[in-house]
């Protein structure tokens, strides 16, 4: 088989076509919030979200209603009970996230075992790329773009809402709304991410690129584009290499992202040490 | 000097965290185109004071107005500018001088915050008032104590308010970059700008400051900088922290004075 022939045969498949674009556009989706998370620190807030909307997911799809509504009810449900936890109690911010987000995803757990419905928990947990039906396509393409559409818009205000808060404050913006809409555009992300690699994968593909980016640039301008671009690639080579390997897809993806991290951090930490032995 | 020139005025402000009282009763006026100097141990209410006068903490009772009005909507008109404690900024964020100082202007601007020419101007000017021209295209990561204080001393000219306030403007900072950053003070305040400095550095005051308040939860004393800062006075302040405060938080800036 000649090269070309090894990049458009999967393609010839339908459910490739798909699954190749909803993993592309997850990744991108992804890498471009991961840039604001990894710089405010707010990880463990998407480990936190996306665990948290399994039991949204679940019900949304025993209504037959769009999953990225049950999504964004319990992923901004989950903020606000994360915010109730520690500002009405002795506990820390990581505790009161780790006691939300399990409760969550139990609930979740046990609403897929009671609910008669065509819900494959698997699918849920570990993402169905290659089960990604059309409607579902155009549900994450819709979803992406509002979120895309939002950043671009707000991205500077986002950037001073991570930096410095206070000067946020005091020219007026306002930080609980800046809060807010980061939040939101944190439980759609994780909606869109969902389908391509599943509830336990997503918080990779949102701490990953920002991680890479920041060790290749030390400007947030230039890492809102070098995240993005590593990640779809990431998923491209994740996607074909799953294909030909017959391994789990958003596995593979996250997996490759994981060592693209670690070539990068190798690397930079190589030129480090030089530097420090020339001079 | 004229009533009318009060900018910004506290009346019988308090602040508490739980049961801890910050402020208490505390009035105080801020005057266009004069420079206040604030004076008080750790844990005398000096930052919960900025902070009130910022809107970021609300007062249990009293009032804080700017001229005349409420301090949200000065905020809004983008007219009360801090300059914050080195400290409280994250070095390693990936922004450049240029961006930081830029930031000053998002107020002002429509919904995607782009910079008109006007802007653009406004922070070129601020960059070199404050002698921070070769720095525009570093990280801020990779600058002295000083450099970065003058850094955010650009961001707050840019944003043309006029209402400044300094928190600790000098720890960290070199002689030459203070003496440069008092001059830049010196000459907003001749444009009209009021300005509140807070300080436990005692003798970047004189010179400096028209005048210096005392600060233990409330203005103990006010006077011009000579006097506020006389031996008398100093010790009043001092006592009022160690009857009242922790002997720690007394000690911890005793040594500055």
């Amino acid at each position: 088989m000649n090269p070309i022939d090894l990049l458009t045969e999967p393609l010839g498949y339908a459910f490739m076509q798909r699954a190749l674009l909803v993993t592309v556009i997850a990744s991108i989706v992804c890498a471009v919030l991961s840039s604001w998370l990894i710089l405010i620190g707010w990880s463990l807030m998407g480990d936190a979200v996306s665990h948290a909307v399994l039991p949204g997911v679940v019900i949304a799809y025993a209504l037959g209603v769009p999953f990225a509504l049950g999504a964004l009810a319990f992923g901004g449900g989950a903020v606000f009970l994360i915010g109730v936890v520690r500002g009405r109690s002795e506990l820390k911010e990581d505790a009161a996230i780790g006691i939300v987000f399990t409760s969550l995803f139990a609930l979740g757990l046990v609403l897929i075992s009671i609910i008669p419905s065509q819900v494959d928990l698997q699918h849920i947990l570990f993402g169905n790329l290659l089960g990604t039906t059309s409607g579902d396509m155009w549900q994450v393409v819709v979803v992406a773009a509002v979120v895309l559409t939002t950043v671009v818009v707000k991205r500077r205000d986002l950037t001073l809402f991570a930096f410095d808060p206070v000067q946020a404050h005091t020219v007026g913006l306002s930080v609980r709304r800046l809060n807010a809409l980061l939040l939101g555009l944190l439980a759609l992300t994780v909606v869109v991410a969902l389908q391509a690699v599943g509830v336990i994968l997503v918080v990779a593909m949102l701490i990953i690129p920002g991680a890479t980016s920041l060790l290749l640039t030390r400007r947030l301008s230039r890492m809102l584009w070098a995240g993005p671009l590593l990640a779809a690639g990431c998923a491209v080579l994740g996607l074909y290499i799953s294909y030909y390997a017959n391994t789990s897809s958003g596995g593979m993806v996250v997996l490759i992202q994981g060592l693209v991290f670690f070539v990068v951090f190798g690397a930079t930490r190589f030129r480090v040490r030089r530097q420090a032995l020339q001079s | 000097m004229a009533a009318d020139d009060v900018v910004l005025e506290l009346r019988e402000v308090s602040v508490s965290y739980g049961t801890v009282r910050a402020l208490e009763g505390a009035s105080l006026r801020l005057r266009a185109g004069v420079v206040t100097g604030l004076v008080g141990v750790n844990g005398s209410g000096k930052s919960t004071l900025m902070k009130s006068i910022l809107g970021l903490v609300q007062p249990t009772s009293g009032t804080v107005t700017v001229r005349g009005g409420s301090v949200a909507a000065a905020r809004r008109k983008a007219s009360i500018t801090y300059v914050p404690q080195t400290e409280s900024i994250d070095e390693t964020f990936p922004l450049s001088v240029g961006q930081v100082v830029e930031m000053g202007r998002y107020g002002r601007l429509g919904m995607t915050r782009r910079l008109a020419p006007a802007d653009r101007a406004a922070c070129r000017e601020a960059v070199a008032r404050t002698g921070t021209e070769k720095l525009v295209e570093r990280s801020i990561g990779e600058l002295s104590g000083g450099q970065r204080k003058r850094v955010f001393l650009a961001r707050a000219i840019a944003q043309g308010a006029d209402i400044l306030l300094l928190d600790e403007p000098f720890s960290g900072v070199d002689a030459t970059s203070q003496r440069e950053i008092s001059a830049v003070i010196r000459s907003l305040a001749a444009e009209g700008v009021s300005v509140l400095i807070s300080s436990h550095d005692v003798a970047s005051l004189p010179g400096l400051c028209d005048s210096v308040v005392l600060w233990y939860r409330r203005a103990l004393f006010e006077g011009s900088p000579a006097d506020a800062l006389s031996d008398a006075h100093l010790a009043r302040a001092f006592a009022a922290g160690l009857g009242e405060g922790s002997a720690g938080a007394v000690t911890g800036e005793g040594g500055a004075v």
